[in-house]
């Protein structure tokens, strides 16, 4: 059975010329060097698909749900093919006739909805990190995100000392935070993350909220971008915590006083930096802490190498994600680095994990860091 | 042999996880960048030279085909497998052997990536001159097999003019080493340029030893307006001829600028044609010198404006809009077909009309840019292959512009190669005696024609 695009979409499908150029961007197609595994690759497994020329078997579907949307191949198109759109919105389709998500995306699907975090750990766990155990009413809301919450605490303590240190009067859903859905969207299963979507807006409406602040970039695109799709009103501005922390030191209500005699290089998380062009803030706070030196790595920016988790990769295709993840820590040493700085729970997760796999440096969250220089 | 058999006699020769006949990775290989498609029956990645051979050996005994690949970016269909048997990726041979400072070469595998070796050459302040669009992702070994060229063509000449010697593996397991390591050489036949440009016809390329050069120190750009194609035709010639040497010498016409314009989002004076002309050299002055004389040659042709660009930022965002041209002209259809038809430089003019006529004819979108220094051009027909009729009539001005380049006195193709694009228009341009003395040539080196076979001309 092949699949059906809205007309947008499809024309994105045949615009691509096979030129091949993302060949040197696509970090799968770098791990994999076979061309199934690619960009382009996948754009013709699609064509096809939409031709019907070709079954969804779990071949086709594995390379297509073996991409983290990191958009490095949208860099280098000369056609400017929308490429992640198009993946994500043919994942939505595979889903929608019952022949994907993967199994490993399902069960996410399914932790989830009992637990209300990808983990399936207690839902009342979430508390444990929390000075908000009761919600109360306030403009500026932390969305704390799942990782930080069960997988790494000291990003919530961090977050809670930067925003004491700074005044700033703020509130968090507690226990009834829900995991936001972010990989559920990248993985095509829509019908959830709009659940999800209206539960969460629900509670932001109830506490009177303004401001959302996400330290995940994950968070943030979905916050900022899907959830005003699937929810009518949606009057919230979402802002992501490198920002939030930037604005803060340059009103003056935070200061950065202790010094950190680290150099340190900065790995762009590809939701912030290629989705959002959030290059600069993320490197103004970095730059604003006493003694700390700031080296970049050769892919920087609008060129920075994808730490190979996100879109549902680390959690269907840990192989390839952990060779990514080396090979971008490879890169940070050569830079000669103490230290890894990111701000993205789930790259620091991933990353920290492949460092210490390949016995290289160590790798931080942004927050980690400024907490320290507090 | 049955297909499994022959899977397990490629196993053996360069490991299971070098092979592969699921029916995804053999989609995923049956297109390069031109419209052609041609499903392989087995992919291979050889690791070196001596698998390359016994690969060679083992398909030559059982007459396989054997189609051998780089990246994939190739324009004319080279890497289109016509007839089902082994495609030969040759991706994974990619070290630099060797970079020789004191006699000005490389050595290098055929599937290094142009990038990747010009960044290893940039500590030494040399490069490689020739620069294909598709130099990020393209080999070495595609770029010989080819013979690709590029903006810098007009001055530096294509990869031909680059090329010392090759590793060749021949159709019967041979490996073979032609030209020297010296800069000249007349040591009987020259089968380095035999083989560039065979479009992996003759035999599959391993390696190949390239001259380099110094880095120039500068380079600056100017931009000249016309509001005829005559007399940016007429500026062009006059540049060309003169002493300044221009190490690029681009057109657009008005269609290819107002579709830039608006997807770069860049202001452009009106005009009906758009020459961007590069120069390069040791010193700024002597670069400066030459760009204001260029200037004075394209306003005694009545340029209606012309604008040097004197940083490296203002450089890049030209030529960067330059660049977008393809892309910027495909968002007007979904499908195009990127043509390099060539004429003499001076032809140019009579071309550009001849190709705006054929464009009425058709009922189709033609807008033509390209290396108009070189007489390179690229007439990107536009249309949307779901449409039917529209693409029949695509297909047709095609073959009204090879027609026409042909008429003036020029060449199917200035860098794309023939392959199974223009092989069947090869007669138009070569008579029967030449294609006769290629075919013998062919089948001299392949008695079996196992080798891409279907490519260069028809029947082959």
């Amino acid at each position: 059975m092949g699949i059906k695009l809205p007309e947008e979409l499809e024309i994105e499908v045949y615009r691509c010329f096979r030129c091949g150029y993302c060949r040197a961007q696509c970090p799968v197609f770098k791990v994999k060097q076979n061309e199934s595994w690619g960009a382009r690759g996948r754009m013709i497994l699609i064509k096809s698909l939409i031709e019907g020329n070709i079954d969804a078997t779990s071949a086709v579907v594995d390379r297509l749900y073996c991409c983290s949307l990191c958009k490095a191949c949208e860099t280098s198109c000369p056609a400017l093919v929308r490429t992640s759109d198009v993946y994500e919105r043919v994942r939505e389709s595979l889903v929608e006739q019952k022949q994907a998500p993967l199994d490993k995306h399902r069960s996410i699907a399914e932790k989830i909805l009992a637990e209300g975090n990808p983990f399936g750990l207690p839902r009342a766990e979430r508390l444990s990190s929390y000075q908000h155990k009761n919600p109360s009413s306030a403009e500026v809301l932390y969305f704390v995100g799942c990782v930080p919450s069960y997988r790494r605490p000291s990003i919530v303590r961090s977050v809670e000392k930067i925003l004491a240190a700074a005044g700033v009067e703020y509130t968090a859903l507690g226990a009834q935070e829900l995991c936001c859905g972010s990989v559920l969207m990248r993985t095509g299963q829509t019908p959830t993350v709009k659940k999800l979507a209206q539960q969460n807006t629900k509670r932001f409406k109830e506490l009177g909220v303004k401001k959302i602040v996400t330290v995940c970039p994950g968070c943030y695109l979905t916050l900022k971008v899907d959830y005003p799709k699937f929810v009518e009103d949606f009057p919230f501005e979402v802002v992501h915590i490198s920002d939030f922390i930037n604005q803060l030191l340059q009103s003056g209500k935070l200061k950065l006083t202790k010094q950190v005699g680290l150099k340190v290089t900065f790995h762009d998380p590809c939701h912030l930096g290629r989705r959002f062009n959030i290059y600069e803030p993320p490197r103004n706070v970095l730059l604003s802490i006493p003694g700390l030196k700031l080296v970049e790595m050769p892919h920087n920016r609008e060129n920075s190498q994808c730490c190979g988790a996100g879109g549902g990769v680390r959690a269907a295709f840990s192989d390839v994600t952990s060779k990514i993840g080396v090979s971008r820590m490879e890169e940070a040493a050569q830079t000669k680095a103490d230290l890894l700085v990111t701000s993205c729970p789930f790259c620091c997760l991933n990353l920290d994990e492949a460092g210490r796999q390949a016995q290289l440096l160590p790798v931080s969250d942004l927050t980690e860091i400024v907490a320290e220089a507090l | 042999m049955s297909e499994s058999g022959l899977n397990k006699r490629l196993a053996q020769i360069v490991g299971a996880e070098n092979v592969s006949t699921e029916s995804v990775d053999l989609l995923c290989y049956s297109r390069d960048a031109s419209e052609n498609v041609g499903m392989p029956d087995i992919v291979v990645w050889p690791n070196n030279t001596s698998q390359v051979s016994e690969i060679m050996k083992l398909a030559n005994e059982l007459k396989i085909t054997v189609t051998p690949r780089g990246a994939g970016t190739c324009l004319s269909g080279g890497p289109i497998p016509t007839k089902g048997g082994i495609l030969l990726v040759m991706t994974r041979m990619n070290k630099i052997l060797e970079i020789d400072i004191a006699n000005l070469q490389v050595l290098v595998e055929c599937g290094v990536v142009w990038q990747d070796l010009n960044n290893a050459l940039t500590p030494y302040k040399l490069f490689l001159p020739p620069d294909p669009a598709s130099k990020d992702a393209c080999t070495i070994g595609g770029c010989m097999a080819e013979c690709s060229g590029g903006v810098r063509a007009v001055k530096y000449g294509t990869f031909r003019d680059w090329a010392l010697g090759l590793q060749v593996v021949l159709p019967n397991g041979e490996i073979i080493e032609t030209g020297a390591k010296t800069r000249k050489g007349v040591s009987g036949y020259d089968l380095t340029r035999l083989f560039i440009g065979s479009e992996g016809t003759l035999g599959v390329i391993t390696r190949a030893r390239l001259r380099i050069f110094p880095l120039p120190r500068c380079r600056l750009v100017m931009s000249a307006y016309f509001d005829s194609m005559e007399s940016a035709g007429k500026a062009i010639f006059r540049v060309m001829t003169s002493d300044l040497i221009p190490s690029a010498a681009e057109l657009m016409d008005k269609q290819t600028v107002e579709a830039v314009s608006k997807f770069m989002n860049m202001k452009f004076p009106e005009c009906i044609a758009l020459a961007i002309f590069e120069f390069d050299g040791s010193s700024l002055g002597e670069v400066k010198r030459r760009i204001r004389q260029a200037r004075k040659l394209c306003e005694r042709e009545k340029a209606t404006r012309v604008d040097v660009s004197e940083t490296v930022e203002e450089s890049d965002r030209l030529w960067r809009a330059r660049k977008s041209a393809g892309p910027a002209l495909a968002t007007l259809k979904p499908s195009s077909m990127h043509e390099d038809a060539t004429v003499p430089t001076s032809r140019i003019p009579e071309m550009l009309t001849r190709i705006e006529q054929v464009a009425q004819k058709h009922n189709v979108l033609i807008p033509t840019f390209g290396h108009v220094g070189d007489g390179n051009l690229h007439p990107i027909i536009l249309y949307d292959e779901r449409n039917q009729d529209e693409k029949k009539r695509a297909k047709a001005a095609t073959a009204d512009i090879f027609r026409a380049a042909i008429e003036l006195g020029g060449t199917l193709s200035g860098e794309h190669g023939i392959g199974l694009s223009k092989a069947p228009f090869f007669s138009m341009e070569h008579s029967s005696p030449e294609t006769e003395v290629m075919r013998k040539i062919k089948n001299a080196i392949d008695p079996n024609n196992i080798l891409n076979p279907g490519k260069i001309w028809a029947g082959a």
